[in-house]
């Protein structure tokens, strides 16, 4: 109990983020400052010396081969924070063969430091790698860079290449569970006691690698069941988001196709209608044209109104059905062959549509 | 390869001793740094704990303040401890090999309970999933 308690006023002194600065500490740190020195440049033969304080910790070449001496934590702690110094970090110093002072880091400060010589002689700069980054709105971006006339935001290709991502990471998801399920029943979560000539040793060490573990496989067993739920709720939002912005896109394509097209149309051919008699014309002046399918009428303030016969409802952008829609792209194409005096129907203005992904390749086909 | 004079802290260990550690260079300087310290006092709280195994050079756990700060994930699960050292604020205090002990300066050194923060029950779980 005494040691319980002395423990936890010890650690209420400062139980901050330092912890996370702490579990990040290794014991190579010699090795990872000498790595940092061959990314600065320095060559792998290049004779050092390294002194942490008065210390010499080592004696040798920037490959890692000479004589070194074991760290203190505080030295290691030293060490790590030798190119971003604290003010109550201690002293790093490299020197050359010749003495000569490269480098001088303390107190916050780095008085000396010729590494940068080293770096600018043999590192270029970075330059960002283009295949870094793979995913749907990147391709959507290069499509459309390349091919902006026939583009639209979100293909029904870039919706299958997003759905397939999410394939490969729910398969990923599935591996990571088995990794984690495996993780809880191995060794080292599962830690047997250890006997020690001083039993208070032995016990103190066997309760605090249990407690360890218990805390691990605790995690690794929350980690599995929460990352398959939030996988599942991420999958189900990005799917909607893909719906709204594909109904979005095709409402806005369907409302110019309306206006540029099906409008103009429908004045040209309710116009040479109206010559052979073929316009019902109403008393506030609404003159109708029907055909089969839809009953095409114009306000007398020149406005468009188009009513599908079946059900007496008015089509409009957002409650076009895909049949509709390839009737008035036929209707606009004739009007341009018989009239010529519409504009004629482009491709991709016909690859217009408000609805779900799944009716999308039917209107295209059609 | 050793400095000088890490060297001569285990050349300065007494014959049997030298000859019990000599099998690893780590083990016989860690055992010649604390061959000649003075058990700590009653109720003596570390500000460092490490813990040196199985013939390890490196440590195997650190705990900083009450605090885990570094744990080898196979360290955890390992059942031997061919040789054990406790280090407590950097002087070896007990070192025990093939079960024999060497060395026992703990005196009323008390040994903390680790606290474990959620942050560093991730990094030991990711360490251990990388492995």
């Amino acid at each position: 109990m005494d040691i319980q308690q002395s423990s936890d006023q010890q650690s209420a002194r400062d139980i901050t983020n330092s912890s996370v600065e702490a579990t990040q500490l290794t014991l190579s740190a010699l090795d990872q400052f000498l790595q940092k020195l061959l990314q600065l440049g320095m060559k792998d033969d290049q004779e050092i010396t390294i002194r942490v304080g008065s210390k010499k910790i080592y004696d040798g070449a920037v490959d890692g081969n000479g004589k070194r001496s074991k760290l203190t934590p505080k030295e290691t702690k030293t060490l790590r924070e030798a190119f971003s110094p604290q003010k109550n970090s201690g002293s790093v110093r490299i020197l050359d063969k010749k003495n000569t002072l490269l480098f001088k880091s303390k107190e916050g400060q780095i008085a000396k430091n010729l590494l940068s010589h080293f770096q600018a002689e043999t590192i270029t700069p970075k330059t960002p790698d283009p295949d870094a980054i793979v995913s749907p709105s990147s391709e959507t971006m290069s499509t459309a860079t390349a091919e902006p006339e026939s583009a639209s935001p979100v293909s029904q290709e870039q919706l299958d290449d997003l759905q397939n991502q999410l394939h490969v990471t729910n398969e990923k998801l599935h591996e990571l569970q088995a990794r984690l399920d495996n993780l809880v029943k191995s060794r080292p979560f599962n830690p047997t006691p250890v006997h020690t000539p001083n039993q208070r040793v032995g016990d103190w060490f066997n309760q605090q690698r249990n407690m360890v573990a218990d805390k691990l496989r605790g995690l690794a067993n929350q980690f599995s069941v929460t990352a398959s739920q939030k996988f599942k709720q991420t999958h189900n939002q990005v799917k909607q988001q893909i719906h709204q912005t594909l109904s979005h896109t095709g409402q806005q394509a369907a409302t110019v196709f309306m206006q540029n097209f099906v409008e103009p149309a429908v004045k040209v051919v309710v116009s040479q209608m109206e010559k052979i008699g073929e316009v019902e014309v109403a008393q506030d002046g609404t003159k109708t044209f029907q055909t089969n399918a839809i009953s095409w009428q114009i306000t007398p303030d020149g406005g468009v109104n188009l009513t599908r016969k079946a059900d007496n409802q008015k089509i409009t952008p957002t409650s076009a059905t895909p049949k509709d829609m390839n009737i008035l792209q036929s209707f606009v194409q004739q009007a341009h062959e018989c009239y010529g005096q519409t504009q004629k129907l482009l491709p991709q203005s016909a690859s217009v549509e408000n609805h779900p992904p799944s009716h999308r390749s039917q209107i295209q086909k059609a | 390869m050793l400095m000088d004079s890490d060297q001569k802290l285990i050349d300065d260990l007494p014959e049997a001793i030298r000859a019990k550690v000599d099998f690893s260079e780590s083990l016989g300087l860690l055992t010649g740094q604390g061959w000649d310290a003075e058990p700590l006092p009653d109720g003596y709280l570390p500000e460092f704990v490490e813990i040196y195994a199985n013939g390890a050079d490196d440590t195997c756990l650190m705990i900083q303040d009450g605090r885990l700060a570094y744990i080898d994930p196979d360290f955890l699960g390992d059942r031997t401890t061919s040789t054990f050292v406790l280090v407590i604020d950097e002087i070896p205090r007990y070192v025990q090999v093939h079960g024999e002990l060497i060395l026992d300066t703990l005196g009323g050194c008390l040994l903390p309970d680790i606290l474990l923060s959620p942050a560093a029950q991730m990094s030991c779980l990711l360490k251990a999933l990388k492995q």
